[in-house]
C-alpha cells in the first residue's frame, strides 16, 4: 500500500478534508452572495415560535424549560435554520450535479497538499496531555484483603459479629482468609485498579475503600453483598502516564476534541452571515402571546 | 513432600486435559512430561466479564434512517462509562463501564446513513444513491427508507456495483474497534450482522471475530443479499478463516420472531432432513445462540412448558416481521425445546445440531448498550426515554399485513430490557474472550450482572463449594458450563457444584435451579427443573422444588425496590437423583433475583404517565448458563 492511499484511509483525515470540502463548498455556493457581503439573510426568533419550543419541551419533560434549557432550544432552532437555508443555498434539494463536480474538483486539489495532515505534531499531543490529565490519568490501584460477612443470613448480630471478628483479625490475623463467610470473591486483592475492584465489589463498597486507612484491619465497610473487613497493605495513586505510552489514545481523544470543534467552526462561519434577532418575552408563558410569526 | 507434589501435578495435567476436551478436540493431546513449576498449567478461566454483542449504531440503515446518529464512537464510549447525549438529546451514562462490546451493523448497505448525511461522493454516482440521499436531504426520510426496505424484502442490492460503498464504511468500523480496543481493559471485537429473513422470519445472525482490522479488512462482509440461507453463510466464514487464518463464529438472535426457521427440521433452501453433515457444520459455526435480548426472552415458553412457573418471561410469540404465528412453529422457536430435540437428533444422526452455548445482548439501536431496567434507553431512537405516546405505544412487529389479515403487533412497552453476555476467560482480550465463546464457557442474563459459575463432574463433594480452590477442582475433575459428560462410571450420578453472586449494584437471588433435559429408551424427550438453593432459609420438598415464592418488595408508585429478602450469594451442591447412564441428558443452571420494577414502571414514575396494562410492574430478573451434556 502506497503511503498516500494509507493518507487516504484515514478517518480523521475523511473528516478534516470534510470539512475542509464544506467550507469550500459554501465559499462557492455562496459565490454569488460573497460579492455582497453586505447582503446579510435576517433569521427572527419570534415569541410565538419561542413559545412553540417551550411547549414542545413542557410535552416531553412535564415541566417549563428553564431559561438554561430554553437558551439552548433557541440556539438548537437558529442552528437548524442557518444550516437549512445553507442546503437550499447549495442547491441540495435540487439537482447538484455542480456540487459534486465542485467537491471533485476540490478533493483533488486538497489531495496534493495532504501529507502535512498526516499526524498531529508531538507538541500539539503533548500540550493536550498536559491539558486534560483527567481524561488519561491511570486508575488508583490498592492492594488489601477483605472478610465477608452475609448480613442475610448473620440477621441482626452481623454488625457485632464484624466487630468481635475485627477485633480478633486485629490482634491476630493469621487465619483471615478463613475468617468470615463464603462468598465467590477473593480474600487477597494485589496491586488492584479502582476500576476492576468496582466490577467485583460494586461501586458502594469502592467509595468506602477510597476512605478506608491503611496498614491494619478496618471496618466494617458495606457492599451488595453484605459487610466487609478490609486491610489496605497498600495504595499507588493514578499516576499520568507519559505520551509514549499512550499516544494511540491521545490521538483518539485529540481527534475526536478536534472533530466537534471544526464542527463548530464550520458552523460559527456560517452563522456570521445572519443577522439574528431573538424576541424573547419577559414572561414565558404569557397567554397573550402571538401564536402567529413572521420569519423573514 | 515429594508425592504431594506428583498428586498436584497429576492433578494439573488433568486440568489441561479438560480445558482441552472442552475446545473440541478430546483425545488428540497427549498428557505433557511433569515439570518442575507447579503453575505452569495454572491457566483455567478466573474471571467473569460482561459485554454486549450485538449494539447498532447509526451504520444500520433501519436505525440510522430513523434518527440515531450516535455513531461507533460514541457507542464505545458509553459501552465504557463515558457520558453521551442519546439521539434525541438526553444525556445517559451506564452505572458501570462494560468490558467488552461487539459492534453489530446491520451490513446490508451498511453506512448508508452517514453517506447520506456527508453526501458521499460516491454514493452520488449511484442513481439509487442520489435519489435516496436527495429524499433524505428534502426532508422526506420515511418515502427514502421505504425505497431501501423494499429493496432489501426483495434481497435486490440497491447499490449493486457499489461494493466499495461496503468495503469503505466497514473499514471505517473495524478503525472505530482498533482506536476503542484497550486489551485488559476494554475489548472492542470486530464484528457485524447477518440479516437473513427469509419472508419475514427472523434469521438473523451476528459475526464475531476473533481477529484485528488487518484480517477483517481483507473481506468485504457476506450480506443476506449474497444469500439467506445460514448453509452459505457457513461456507463463507470458512472462507473467511481459510483466507486470513484468521478465526470467526456466529450467533443467531430471536428464534421467537423466525416462525419455526430457527430450530427447523428441514434445511433452509432445500427442505431436506437433517443430516449429521449438517448438525456438525452448524455447531462448527454457530456455537452461541443469543437467548435473550430487547425483542424477547426464548429460554422457554410456557406453553412448551406448562410446570415451570418462571417459563413465561418477557415472552414475544405472537409472529414474525412478516405473518402471524401458526399452531407449531413455538416447538421449533425456543432454547430448552431446541436442546431437547438436539438430543432426539444426536441419537438419529450421531450430531446434535442444537447443542449451543446461551449468551445475551440488547440488540439496542440507539447505539447505547443500555440494559437495566432503571436505564433503559429503548429498541430504536425515537423510542428513547420521554413522556411521548411512541414510547410505550410504538409498534415494533406487526406493521406489515399479515397474509390472512391477522393482528400480530407487539409495542414497545412489550420491549425487554436485555440483556447482556457474560464470559469466563484468563484476561479482557479478543482472543481470551472469543476462545471462551467458541467453547461456550458463557452465559446470559437479562441485562444485570449477576454471576454463576457451574461445574459438573462424579466425585465432587459438598464440601468442595466452599474450599477456595473450587475452581480449580472443577476444571481439573469436572467440565464447567458449555463441557460434556461421557460415559457415566457404574453407580455414579452427576454431581453439579454451583456458585452464584449477585450483581453488586443489583437485586439479591430468590434461587438457583437446574433444568434437566433428556431422552428416554423410547425417544421421548422430557425435562425437569430442580431447585437447588434459595433464599431466606425456605425449603426445597422432595420433588426438588421449593413453590413458596420468594417474595415482592417493589413498591409500583415510587419504582423502587428494598434488598431486604433474596440472598446475596447462593451456593449448591446438587446430584441427579433420577440418573439413568444409558440416556442422553443435558443440564443447565438458571438463577433467578428477587423482582425489581420492570422499566416501564421507572418510566410511569419519572414521566408522570400511566402504567400501560398489558405488562407486569415488576419482573425477574435472571441468568442461563451454557448446558453441560451428558453423552453416554
Amino acid at each position: 500500500m502506497s503511503e498516500m492511499t494509507k493518507i487516504l484511509k484515514e478517518p480523521l483525515l475523511h473528516f478534516l478534508i470534510l470539512g475542509t470540502v464544506l467550507f469550500a463548498v459554501y465559499e462557492w455556493g455562496a459565490g454569488g452572495r460573497a460579492a455582497n457581503v453586505s447582503q446579510i439573510e435576517e433569521i427572527v426568533i419570534t415569541e410565538g415560535r419561542i413559545y412553540s419550543l417551550s411547549q414542545k419541551f413542557e410535552k416531553v419533560w412535564m415541566r417549563p424549560p428553564t431559561e438554561q434549557e430554553l437558551d439552548g432550544l433557541i440556539e438548537g432552532h437558529i442552528r437548524e435554520d442557518v444550516l437549512y437555508r445553507e442546503a437550499l443555498a447549495m442547491g441540495l434539494d435540487r439537482d447538484d450535479v455542480i456540487v459534486r463536480r465542485r467537491m471533485r474538483q476540490k478533493m483533488e486539489f486538497l489531495s496534493e497538499d495532504l501529507a502535512s495532515l498526516e499526524k498531529p505534531a508531538e507538541d500539539t499531543l503533548r500540550a493536550f496531555l498536559a491539558a486534560h490529565p483527567d481524561k488519561f490519568r491511570k486508575s488508583a490501584r490498592f492492594s488489601f484483603r477483605q472478610v465477608y460477612l452475609n448480613a442475610n443470613d448473620r440477621g441482626q448480630s452481623a454488625e457485632t459479629d464484624a466487630l468481635t471478628l475485627l477485633a480478633r483479625l486485629r490482634k491476630r490475623d493469621g487465619d483471615a482468609a478463613n475468617a468470615g463467610d463464603r462468598i465467590m470473591i477473593e480474600h487477597s486483592f494485589k496491586n488492584e485498579t479502582e476500576s476492576e475492584i468496582e466490577r467485583t465489589l460494586g461501586s458502594q463498597f469502592l467509595k468506602s475503600l477510597r476512605n478506608t486507612p491503611q496498614g491494619s484491619w478496618h471496618g466494617p465497610i458495606m457492599s451488595g453483598f453484605g459487610l466487609h473487613l478490609v486491610h489496605i497493605s497498600e495504595r499507588i495513586d493514578g499516576e499520568l502516564p507519559e505520551l509514549p505510552e499512550i499516544r494511540d489514545i491521545v490521538i483518539r481523544e485529540w481527534s475526536a476534541v478536534m472533530r466537534k470543534e471544526t464542527n463548530e467552526a464550520f458552523y460559527q462561519s456560517l452563522r456570521k452571515r445572519y443577522k439574528i434577532t431573538v424576541e424573547k418575552p419577559k414572561v414565558l408563558s404569557s397567554p397573550q402571546l402571538s401564536m402567529t410569526e413572521t420569519e423573514k | 513432600m515429594r508425592y504431594i507434589m506428583q498428586i498436584l501435578l497429576i492433578v494439573l495435567t488433568a486440568a489441561t486435559f479438560a480445558l482441552a476436551q472442552d475446545a473440541g478436540n478430546p483425545g488428540s493431546i497427549k498428557p505433557p512430561k511433569p515439570e518442575y513449576s507447579p503453575y505452569l498449567n495454572y491457566n483455567y478461566p478466573d474471571n467473569v466479564y460482561f459485554g454486549d454483542t450485538h449494539v447498532h449504531t447509526a451504520y444500520s440503515t433501519d436505525a440510522g434512517m430513523f434518527g440515531t446518529s450516535t455513531g461507533p464512537d460514541e457507542a464505545y464510549r458509553f459501552a465504557k462509562g463515558e457520558i453521551v447525549t442519546s439521539s434525541t438529546g438526553v444525556r445517559t451514562r451506564l452505572l458501570r463501564p462494560l468490558d467488552f462490546i461487539v459492534i453489530t451493523d446491520h451490513v446490508e448497505n451498511l453506512g448508508l446513513s452517514p453517506l447520506i448525511s456527508e453526501s458521499n461522493s460516491e454514493l452520488m454516482k449511484s442513481d439509487w444513491g442520489r435519489k435516496v440521499h436527495d429524499l433524505v436531504k428534502s426532508g422526506k426520510g420515511d418515502e427514502a427508507y421505504r425505497m431501501w426496505g423494499m429493496a432489501m424484502g426483495s434481497r435486490k442490492d440497491p447499490l449493486v456495483g457499489f461494493e466499495h460503498l461496503t468495503r469503505t464504511m466497514w473499514e471505517r468500523l473495524t478503525t472505530a474497534a482498533e482506536e476503542h480496543n484497550e486489551p485488559g481493559k476494554f475489548t472492542a471485537v470486530i464484528g457485524y450482522e447477518w440479516t437473513s429473513s427469509p419472508g419475514g422470519s427472523n434469521l438473523h445472525h451476528n459475526i464475531i471475530f476473533r481477529d484485528d482490522k488487518e484480517s477483517a479488512d481483507r473481506i468485504v462482509p457476506f450480506s443476506a443479499y449474497d444469500s439467506e440461507d445460514p448453509e452459505d453463510l457457513w461456507k463463507w466464514l470458512a472462507a473467511y478463516e481459510e483466507k486470513t487464518g484468521g478465526r470467526v463464529l456466529s450467533a443467531a438472535h430471536n428464534g421467537n420472531l423466525s416462525n419455526g426457521l430457527m430450530f427447523d427440521d428441514v434445511t433452509l433452501t432445500t427442505r431436506k432432513p437433517l443430516t449429521r453433515d449438517y448438525a456438525e457444520r452448524r455447531m462448527r459455526w454457530e456455537p452461541l445462540y443469543e437467548v435473550t435480548q430487547i425483542k424477547g426472552d426464548g429460554e422457554a415458553h410456557p406453553a412448551l412448558s406448562p410446570t415451570d412457573e418462571f417459563a413465561d418471561f418477557e415472552t414475544w410469540d405472537r409472529g414474525s416481521f412478516g405473518a402471524a404465528k401458526e399452531d407449531g412453529m413455538i416447538q421449533r422457536e425456543y432454547a430448552r425445546e431446541a436442546y431437547k430435540r438436539g438430543l432426539q437428533y444426536e441419537e438419529k444422526l450421531g450430531a446434535n445440531p442444537f447443542k449451543f452455548g446461551l449468551i445475551g445482548s440488547s440488540d439496542a439501536h440507539t447505539g447505547l448498550a443500555s440494559t437495566t431496567e432503571d436505564n433503559f434507553f429503548g429498541k430504536i431512537a425515537d423510542l428513547e426515554p420521554s413522556a411521548e405516546d411512541q414510547r410505550f405505544n410504538g409498534m415494533i412487529t406487526g406493521y406489515l399485513p399479515d397474509p390472512k389479515g391477522r393482528d400480530y403487533a407487539i409495542y414497545h412497552r412489550q420491549a425487554s430490557a436485555s440483556g447482556l453476555a457474560a464470559v469466563w476467560a484468563r484476561e479482557n482480550t479478543r482472543e481470551a474472550l472469543w476462545d471462551a465463546m467458541k467453547r461456550k464457557e458463557v452465559f446470559a442474563t437479562t441485562g444485570t450482572r449477576l454471576r454463576v459459575r457451574v461445574f459438573g463432574g462424579w466425585d465432587f463433594k459438598p464440601e468442595e463449594v466452599d474450599r477456595w480452590d473450587f475452581a480449580k477442582q472443577g476444571y481439573s475433575r469436572g467440565v464447567p458450563m458449555g463441557g460434556d459428560l461421557r460415559n457415566a462410571p457404574r453407580g455414579k450420578a452427576p454431581v453439579f457444584m454451583i456458585r452464584s453472586l449477585r450483581d453488586p449494584d443489583g437485586a439479591n437471588l430468590d434461587r438457583v435451579q437446574i433444568i434437566k433435559g433428556w431422552l428416554d429408551k423410547n425417544g421421548k424427550t422430557h425435562e425437569k427443573i430442580y431447585d437447588v438453593a434459595v433464599s431466606d432459609g425456605r425449603k426445597i420438598g422432595k420433588n426438588g422444588r421449593c413453590k413458596k415464592p420468594v417474595g415482592n418488595t417493589v413498591n409500583v408508585k415510587e419504582a423502587r425496590y428494598k434488598n431486604s429478602i433474596g440472598d446475596p450469594v447462593l451456593f449448591a451442591y446438587w446430584k441427579d437423583p433420577d440418573f439413568d447412564r444409558a440416556q442422553r441428558a443435558f443440564y443447565y443452571v438458571r438463577v433467578i433475583e428477587i423482582p425489581t420494577p420492570r422499566w416501564t414502571t421507572y418510566d410511569a414514575k419519572f414521566f408522570g404517565v400511566a402504567l400501560p396494562k398489558d405488562v407486569p410492574t415488576s419482573i425477574q430478573d435472571r441468568a442461563y448458563t451454557s448446558p453441560i451434556w451428558y453423552t453416554p
